[in-house]
Parts: C-alpha cells; structure tokens; sequence
C-alpha cells in the first residue's frame, strides 16, 4: 500500500520494492515466539494501524483492534506461503478485522448510544480536525460495511482500485461498484452536513495556498 | 475522474490529514502488550471488544437453540452457510463468503497460495451478498435458486431472503440459475433479479463482446486473462502449458507485452528476453519497445552481461531521453562502467548522469566518481 503522493516513480523502484519486502518478510517468518511477535509488529505496525485509524476513526477500540490482528496473525502467520504477499496479508487480516467489528457493532447498535468519534481517542487532534472527523466518521458509519471499506480506502487512503481489491479480496468490478455505491451514498447523506459540503468544494484548510 | 471523485478525494486527504497519527508512547505501548502476551492468550486481548463478543456468544446461542426448535419442526432446513451437502467444501475453503457470516473473530484471508491450490466448490448462501471471484465456487445454493459457474466465471449475488429475491452481477463468463421451476443462463455484463414470479434483466452491459467470424463468443486466453490479473506465475504457467512461449510470432504487440510482464515478473526471466527481443523486432517504433531495450538492459546486467547492458540502456535513451526510465538507465550505467568499464567510461557516464539529474538517485556514486577522476578531495 503506498501512501497518498508517495507513489514509486517507475516500475523498476517497484520491483526493488518487492524485493525489498520479499526480504523483511524472509527475516520474519524465520522467526518464532517473542521474537516472530516483535518483528510482526515493527515491520507491519505502520500499515496495520493505518487501516484500522482510516477504518474505524479515532475509536477507543482501536489498540484493542490491532492487538488482535497481531494475535490473528501471529496464529496463522505459518500458513503464508507467499512470502512476498506478507505485507498484503497482513493488510486483508487487518481489513477483515475492523470490517467484522463493523458488522459486529452493526448488530448490536441499539445497545450502543453512537458510533461517533471517541473523545478519548482523538486527544492532541485540534478542535477543527475533530470536527471534521467526527462529521466525516457520523456519514461514513451510515453506509453498508462493504461500501464503506472501499470508499475510505480509495478517498482516505487513496489506494488503487487493485490494492483495494487484495486487501477486501474481492475483484476490481466489485470494488467500483462499491465505490460507485458509496459516493453515491456519501454524497446524498452529506447533503445535510454543511461543513463537509463545503469541504469538499473549498479544499482543505491544511493546503498551502499559492 | 468526475468532479464528485475529486471532492471526495480532497474531503478523504483532509480526513487523512485530521486522522491522528500512530505516536511513538502508543506505538511503545502496542509492542509492549503484544510482547507480553502469550500466543495462547493473544486471542483474548480485546477487552471492550470481549464483553460485546460475550453478549454476541450468549445472543447467538440463544437465538440458534430458537432456530435449531423451529427448524426441528418445519422442513429441513439449511441454517448455515456451509451446508453439509456431498459437494459442500471445507468451510475454510470458503473465504470469499465468510466475510457475510457472523463470526465471532474476524475473518482472517487464506494465506497466500499457490495456483495449483484447492479451490473451493460450492456453497449455500442463507442470505446476503457474496462475491464470486474466478474459480472461487462452482455451485452456490440460495433458497430454491442453485447458482452454477464455471471456473473462468466471476459475480455478484445477492439473496434477500425475506422477500425472496435473488439479484446476480455477472461480471465474467457466464453463470445458469436454477429456480424450481426454470433455467436461465446469464452473461458477462448481465444484471437480473429474479422472484418466484419473475425473472428480469435489469441492467445489460452496453460493451460489446467479441464474437469470432461464426459469432461465437471468444474470451481471451487464460494465460492473457491472467496477466490483467497480475497473476503472472499463474500467467506463465499457463502461457507454458499452452505452448505460447513457442509461437511467439503469432501474438500481437499487446499479448506480447503481457507474456513479457508475465515472464519477467513471474519467475521466468530465461524466456523474458526473446520475448522482449520479438516485441522488438515486430513493434520497433512502439512505446513498449522502447520500454523493452530497458528491461533487456536490466536482464544482461543482472546476466552479469555489462557491454550488453550498457548497449541497451544506451538503445533506450536513444528512444527515449526523457523516458520514465531515462534516470535508471543513466544511473545504471554509471553503476555498470564504475564496476566493469575503464574510469573514463565511469566519469563520463557520471558527468552525463549529473548533467541530467543532478539530484537523482545515482547522483552520490555519479559525484564520488566524477571527484576521483579530477583527484578532488
């Protein structure tokens, strides 16, 4: 998964990069007990708790989360046979994770008072940010799991259509029509948020301006 | 890209940029509890998580011993979706529909497998959407409709089973729906709905599909198929089997630049360069064969080939001087003279490289050689 403006440049830096991560994953599967869980969490950490903060938003489950992605992984992590494909094992495991307490949450919200922005998590976030946040993550827990994985993935995180398909493992067709859904969705439940509204049409605070 | 994706690509880097980031104390704090948890007692670290998951187990056992009385006293029914029928697969097998299920842990991918691995056969939906990728089930059995695909069949369905409607996305080959009381077959591009009164095309694709002189339908080969998929060990693997590597005169510039993909990323680099070679010969003026002077540098240089590698970098920048792989093939040359060529070949190169990309990635090598040749500190 390569962050938002930080894409590789040509084909031959993405090669040098699988190699790159054929190799940390080699380093890591050669290892067992404390030590396999230590290099789990400092090669993958990065990517496991983007998925689940860009998922879920800043939510007081969220360590709970990636330490029970880390136990899935560490459980299961003798069964990869494709080394090179670690890392995007470790992002689906991730995904899986926070889309199963998607639905679990789904399930029982009536016995949830809202599935707005934690307070608690989102200390050291200034007041504009958390305001964004919470409006953003009140639209976004409205639309159905599925739509909602692939549409933060694509506008957050900005992957392609093809890192989003591995990670939900689904098909490229699939992940457009989510997307397609979830714009759709989005935008219709945005309508009655003003602030998002203007948002998206005014670009963000945090541009530079020219 | 429409005006709506581009303001919600703007809302989603805004969010991105309000998201906190991942502090070094709370990064300190995950790997300190990770470390001291036990592989035995990891499962169980979630801790508001686990009380919702003790009420879920409780609700679920409650409501199934319901169910399980119910169904007792009706028909036979299937209560899961893994029914236990002579072509019913593993339920591990089912990773592509466990994601509908209600699992109590998250559904966890299959690890990576290799393409001679199992596939799953079949499953029963209860209700609900599944996605059907190539090969990933052949039989899918929801309420009174069995759904069949072949293996190069890829789709969407939906079964909602409180208003009894069955709704099917075919986005690959083609897939039969059985009803009780018929038989339909539905096409790539395709979209129906079907009820116990009807059974409707709702949407049909306006992208033609290629039919041969007789009119018959003609879908690419798998090996291509693969390729576009970015399977290229399963590309080449076919494209072997199917002998295509041995009549390499008979693709077009466009399956010749998927095999040479498919060879040079899928383990078969041996026959990447005729390959590259043919694509050469048959497309001279296409972009790809300029593209393919580079990865036939590439290949003699790692062949430990230096002249030949040399030559093709230099074939390349000839075509494309300002190429997207003009600064590789620069800076790989500077690599290749500094190791194998005479120092003046080394410092030209370098000064060439400099001249270009004064910043690149080769530019420290590129200086340390130009400053040894003119004896600068």
């Amino acid at each position: 998964m390569t962050p938002r403006g930080a894409r590789s440049s040509s084909a031959d830096e993405v090669e040098v990069g699988n190699v790159r991560r054929l190799r940390v994953a080699e380093s890591v599967l050669e290892l067992e007990g404390p030590a396999l869980r230590a290099a789990l969490y400092d090669h993958y950490a990065t990517d496991v708790n983007r998925v689940v903060r860009s998922l879920l938003g800043p939510d007081p489950d969220h360590d709970d989360l990636v330490q029970q992605i880390f136990s899935i992984a560490i459980r299961k992590v003798e069964e990869v046979r494709d080394r090179a494909a670690l890392r995007q094992w470790m992002v689906t495991i991730s995904a899986n994770a926070v889309r199963t307490e998607l639905r679990r949450r789904w399930r029982w919200r009536w016995l949830r008072p809202s599935d707005d922005v934690d307070e608690r998590a989102s200390d050291g976030v200034d007041h504009e940010a958390r305001s964004l946040l919470v409006r953003f993550y009140a639209v976004v827990s409205r639309l159905p799991v599925d739509d909602r994985t692939a549409f933060v993935f694509r506008h957050v995180e900005g992957w392609s259509l093809r890192e989003i398909a591995d990670a939900c493992a689904c098909s490229i067709p699939t992940v457009k029509r989510r997307i397609a859904r979830g714009n759709a969705r989005f935008v219709k439940l945005a309508a009655r948020e003003p602030a998002l509204l203007e948002r998206m049409r005014a670009g963000t605070t945090w541009e530079v301006e020219s | 890209m429409t005006a709506v994706d581009e303001e919600l690509g703007r809302l989603g880097a805004a969010v991105r940029d309000a998201l906190p980031e991942l502090s070094s104390e709370q990064a300190a704090e995950q790997r300190a509890r990770l470390l001291s948890s036990g592989d035995e007692q990891a499962t169980d670290s979630r801790g508001a998580l686990g009380r919702w998951s003790g009420i879920a187990i409780a609700a679920a056992v409650l409501v199934g011993l319901v169910v399980a009385g119910v169904a007792a006293l009706s028909r036979p029914r299937l209560e899961t979706l893994v029914a236990s029928t002579p072509w019913s697969p593993d339920a591990s097998q089912v990773v592509g529909a466990i994601a509908k299920l209600d699992h109590e842990e998250p559904a966890e991918p299959e690890a990576p497998r290799s393409p001679s691995s199992p596939r799953p056969e079949a499953v029963v939906l209860e209700s609900g959407r599944i996605d059907v990728e190539q090969g990933m089930a052949r039989k899918i059995v929801a309420g009174p409709y069995v759904v069949t695909s072949g293996p190069d069949s890829g789709f969407e369905l939906t079964w909602d089973a409180e208003a009894e409607t069955l709704t099917l996305e075919v986005d690959r080959g083609e897939v039969s729906v059985a009803g009780a009381s018929s038989h339909h077959v539905v096409v790539a591009g395709n979209t129906v709905r079907s009820t116990a009164h009807e059974f409707v095309v709702v949407h049909t694709s306006t992208k033609k599909r290629a039919v041969d002189s007789a009119g018959v339908k003609v879908s690419a080969p798998a090996w291509v198929r693969a390729a576009k998929r970015g399977e290229y060990r399963d590309a080449l693997a076919r494209a072997k089997a199917g002998r295509v590597l041995e009549s390499l005169g008979t693709l077009g510039r466009e399956e010749l630049k998927l095999l040479a993909d498919a060879t040079r990323l899928g383990g078969g680099a041996a026959s990447s360069e005729s390959v590259l070679l043919e694509l050469r010969r048959r497309f001279p003026r296409s972009k790809d064969a300029k593209r393919a002077a580079f990865y036939l540098g590439r290949f003699s240089e790692g062949a430990g080939r230096s002249e030949d590698a040399v030559r093709w970098y230099r074939e390349y920048l000839k075509d494309a001087a300002k190429g997207s792989f003009a600064a590789q093939a620069r800076g790989r040359i500077v690599k290749v003279l500094s190791r194998n060529g005479t120092a003046r070949e080394a410092e030209l190169a370098a000064l060439e490289y400099l001249k270009h990309h004064p910043k690149g990635a080769y530019a420290p090598l590129a200086l340390r050689l130009a400053k040894s040749s003119t004896g600068a500190p």
